[in-house]
């Protein structure tokens, strides 16, 4: 089957690597001549200037179009920094890099970071569960998706990690707690990265540069609200009513910046806070019994829900001569009612995280620079939920039920130096190497459970407890050779040690063949790792989780092939992926041998089953091929057209369920603005073909039901206020075309629970959002 | 250990991470010698591409030039980032071969005074003079001195169009954009076609 699948998928590629030839001559044939006119805007320049209206006419200078051609595919080059750790053309980058600038975002209506990626994306695929604690939002990358918190991305803002060295996760919705207008650009890089960034790097590496004071403006506010209707049984849209009410969510935020001189430096500083806070829409859920928990007076879980998030955040920039500093802060508090006893208040996670960096850049001489970065995190994490059936609780604690409790804290400082030697001084021949030296400490209670009436904690059972201190040091080196105008070669290796369990080496070698100054063909091989965190190698539940007795790092191969194609109005990229995960972590069910160990050890209480006793090990491996489409165009001024396509398909050998991820998605966008002052209408769309919906991990909800395919709209209009300078709205409807979320609330009737129903989760099927901005420039 | 406890130990932690970096504050900007002022936001590679496209949207580019380009490579003695610019620029100047269709003639001109830059546009007779990094608060007194002068000023800092050099570069959500001084354009004789404007920042 798999073989069958990757054969498709190989023929699709080649196809699509046939067509692009073609493609490319009609996309330049298609630049009507007249399109490079002079804009409106440029209009009083000639009016006003003889040397430009002397230009303009008769036969000026530059009047080939292959020349036009030809700067307009310069002008639309990005220039990235995340793949080899300094800028450089992304036609020359070793990894495929796909840059969502801010004003895209923007012009597309994106709330958040992780519906940027998924409506502007390439390659990635999220969706949100709207369930459980587990993981809110999951991302899958390239044909894989691990429902693990995305652990196996690494987030950065600005090259600053910010995923928990404790547990290696991270957040890509509101959570993360970075305003939309920080951001200028964000830049994802698909496939392995621990050749630059160490563990976690594992699937994709997502840098959100934020803005420079100078692209900020001088003052800059913010504020949109979100109008969502109740959601009836099975995610239908209801009237409000009858205690079915309105959703809605806002989103405040204000900052300032400032460029200039300071003690005879230049100096900059930007500063943005925000505040967000949503109160769902009311979601009727149809009532179930099987293994779940509700209180008097429901007679099952289920009926009307509604949850709360609010999720404060600041962000500051600075930079004095050569020394940089930031520095994050956000706190996110969401109410969780789908876990445990149905729409309990006391149900929520709480997260809070603060991010600092302090940066040195310096120059040492012709050939060689050095950046210094000095970092200091802490992010802790707090889950609460209320259970009732005895399974879910401690002995003694059956009676009332229990409160769950799971905390997690970790801080980490850090130093890292990078040297770059340009040994010839022409950019031909350079090295990389430095250095990173981390120290972490992690502490957790895993699982504590509180009597739910009286708050007790249990007499007899010990609860679990860990803390850890540990040591991360590593060694990066990189050479970049540019043979010529067509050839460039990036090798690199990285060395990581790491107290927690020893060793491991990131290797990754990219050629890049540029035929010509518009067409790039890269093939790259790289491997990357996870390595186990403390969580990991500490996480203990009484009721179910056995301590893993040790861990070995998590890694991945890929090979991957792209032929890049720029226009001048344009672009179109064909990639092919091949990866193999191996020793993934996951929950396997204990052994008799390993479940009597952990009962005789006081690891496990009197009431665990057997059945649903897990421990983490190294046991799955995932293979994944597929390939990806992408491509944008400009036909004229004020229109662009784009969309992004993955093709993949995984096989997993190992323990437990594989995440599913679609074998088919991706989005597609069409925006025209009305003129150069004019507003923007945007559509914008993302889809992916039928898979299996998912169950949470552990569930006992032996489901392989179908959901999908799924489809989602957006039509955006934006644009300036023209009485007002520097305010500008945008207005937005986003509309879910399914009712079936690719998550499994409940599988329907059993022998046991006749009335059960299938459920999936709910799914926001229709918002609108009116949002105004100021900036004063 | 108990939950007062965990919350206690954790914020030890970060009054010790806010210590770290109050200290880590002070320590650079106490040592700080070099200033940074310049940035070079678009790889010099990709500038010189530019600007070689830029030549040829250069209406009086061809009676500057006459056979051969000179451009005039502006550095600041003692400055690494001007040095190290310079070698670039000059590397993929000889690589590119030509500039406007001219073959190109690299002349490295160490910065003294913003009177003998002019002097040496003149004599050298220069179709382009390529500003490299660490000019600092020179930029206003050369782009004066440049007024009169048949020259297209060029800089490898993306602020220094907005303040008197004709042609810079600076990176606009990850893109390079064209920034192109008018003001002085027309004092240098400078003449951009309207299509070229068109994709350029204008600065007046």
């Amino acid at each position: 089957m798999m073989r069958r699948r990757a054969r498709f998928i190989a023929w699709c590629i080649f196809v699509l690597a046939l067509a692009s030839g073609p493609a490319r001559a009609q996309l330049d044939e298609a630049t009507p001549p007249d399109s490079v006119e002079p804009t409106p805007s440029v209009a009083p320049l000639d009016a006003t200037d003889a040397h430009v209206d002397a230009a303009a006419d008769g036969a000026e200078a530059g009047d080939d179009e292959s020349d036009m051609n030809d700067l307009e595919t310069l002008l639309g080059e990005q220039v990235v920094t995340t793949a080899s750790r300094s800028a450089e053309r992304a036609s020359v980058a070793p990894a495929t890099v796909v840059t969502i600038d801010g004003d895209t975002m923007r012009r597309y209506g994106m709330r958040s970071l992780d519906e940027a990626l998924q409506y502007l994306g390439l390659g990635i695929s999220v969706s949100s569960s709207g369930r459980d604690y587990t993981s809110d939002v999951d991302t899958g990358v390239q044909g894989v998706l691990l429902r693990d918190r995305n652990k196996h991305v690494l987030l950065m803002l600005d090259g600053h990690v910010m995923n928990s060295q404790s547990n290696g996760e991270t957040r890509l919705d509101v959570a993360l707690g970075v305003p939309l207008e920080m951001i200028d650009h964000v830049e994802v890089m698909l496939g392995p990265g621990s050749v630059s960034y160490g563990s976690n790097a594992m699937m994709a590496v997502i840098n959100i540069v934020t803005r420079r004071a100078r692209d900020y403006g001088r003052m800059r506010a913010v504020a949109e609200g979100t109008l969502s209707p109740p959601l009836g049984i099975h995610s239908q849209l209801a009237s409000p009513g009858g205690g079915d009410r309105f959703g809605g969510r806002l989103r405040v935020g204000v900052g300032f910046a400032r460029a200039g001189t300071f003690l005879g430096h230049s100096a900059e500083v930007v500063v943005h806070g925000e505040y967000q806070q949503e109160v769902s829409p009311t979601v009727d859920v149809p009532p179930q019994t099987e293994d779940r928990d509700f209180l008097p007076p429901r007679t099952a879980w289920g009926g009307r829900a509604q949850y709360q998030t609010r999720t404060p955040s600041l962000i500051v920039r600075a930079r004095l001569g050569d020394v940089s500093l930031f520095l994050q802060g956000s706190s996110h508090y969401r109410e969780t009612p789908f876990v445990g006893i149905f729409d309990d208040p006391s149900s929520h996670e709480h997260g809070v995280s603060l991010h600092g960096e302090l940066r040195h850049d310096v120059v040492l001489s012709a050939r060689a620079s050095l950046a210094s970065r000095l970092y200091g995190d802490h992010v802790r994490l707090e889950e609460q939920s209320s259970w009732m059936r005895s399974f879910y609780c401690l002995p003694g604690q059956q009676v009332d039920g229990c409160n769950f409790v799971r905390r997690n804290g970790s801080s980490w400082v850090g130093v890292e130096e990078q040297l770059v030697v340009d040994w010839n001084v022409d950019g031909r021949f350079e090295t990389t190497i430095g250095g990173d030296l981390r120290f972490r400490y992690g502490a957790a209670r895993p699982a504590d459970y509180y009597d739910r009436i009286t708050g007790d904690g249990p007499w007899t059972v010990r609860l679990p407890y860990w803390n850890s201190r540990s040591v991360l040091g590593a060694l990066f080196v990189q050479q970049v050779v540019r043979a010529g105008d067509h050839w460039t070669l990036n090798v690199g290796m990285r060395f990581d040690g790491d107290s927690l369990y020893g060793v491991h080496f990131s290797p990754r070698a990219a050629v890049m063949y540029l035929p010509t100054a518009r067409t790039t063909i890269r093939v790259g091989y790289s491997e990357a790792f996870r390595a186990p965190s403390a969580q990991d190698l500490n996480d203990t539940d009484p009721t179910y989780v056995i301590r893993p007795t040790s861990l070995g790092a998590e890694t991945v191969r890929a090979l991957d092939f792209e032929v890049a194609q720029r226009f001048a109005r344009g672009s179109l990229s064909v990639r092919g992926f091949a990866s193999r995960f191996q020793g993934l972590v996951a929950q396997r069910q204990a052994t008799t041998a390993e479940f009597d160990a952990a009962y005789a050890a006081g690891g496990l209480v009197s009431n665990a089953d057997p059945l649903y006793v897990t421990r983490w090990d190294n046991s799955n491996t995932i293979d994944s091929v597929g390939g990806t489409l992408a491509a944008t165009f400009q036909p004229i001024d004020g229109l662009e057209i784009g969309s992004n396509l993955t093709l993949a398909a995984n096989e997993l050998k190992g323990d437990g369920p594989l995440p599913t991820i679609a074998h088919f998605y991706g989005n597609a966008r069409i925006s025209y603005r009305f003129g150069d002052d004019g507003p923007t209408l945007a559509l914008v769309s993302a889809v992916s073909s039928r898979r299996t919906a998912s169950t949470e991990p552990g569930s006992p909800i032996p489901s392989r039901l179908p959901a999908g395919p799924l489809g989602d709209l957006r039509l955006v209009a934006s644009g300036p206020l023209a009485s007002i300078t520097g305010l500008t709205w945008r207005v937005a409807v986003h509309t879910s075309l399914n009712s079936r979320g690719p998550y499994v609330f409940s599988a329907g009737p059993t022998a046991t629970t006749p009335t059960d129903t299938v459920m999936f989760a709910p799914v926001q099927r229709l918002f609108v959002f009116v949002g105004a901005q100021y900036d004063l420039r | 250990m108990g939950c007062a406890e965990l919350r206690r130990r954790t914020s030890a932690r970060v009054a010790l991470v806010a210590v770290v970096f109050a200290s880590a504050l002070v320590m650079p900007i106490a040592e700080v010698r070099h200033v940074r002022a310049d940035d070079v936001t678009v790889p010099i590679a990709l500038q010189v591409d530019l600007l070689g496209r830029a030549a040829s949207y250069e209406r009086t580019f061809a009676s500057h030039a006459g056979a051969s380009a000179s451009v005039l490579v502006v550095t600041r003695r003692g400055n690494a980032e001007s040095a190290r610019a310079a070698g670039q620029i000059e590397s993929a100047l000889r690589r590119a071969g030509t500039i406007g269709g001219r073959p190109v003639q690299v002349v490295p001109h160490v910065f003294t005074s913003a009177s003998a830059l002019r002097a040496a546009v003149q004599s050298s007779d220069a179709a382009i003079v390529y500003v490299t990094p660490g000019l600092g608060g020179e930029i206003a007194s050369v782009a004066q001195a440049l007024d009169g002068v048949s020259v297209l000023s060029v800089s490898a800092v993306s602020t220094d169009a907005d303040r008197g050099i004709v042609l810079g570069f600076e990176l606009v959500a990850a893109r390079p954009k064209l920034v192109v001084n008018l003001r002085h354009a027309r004092l240098q004789s400078v003449e951009f076609s309207s299509r070229f404007l068109r994709l350029a920042r204008v600065v007046q």
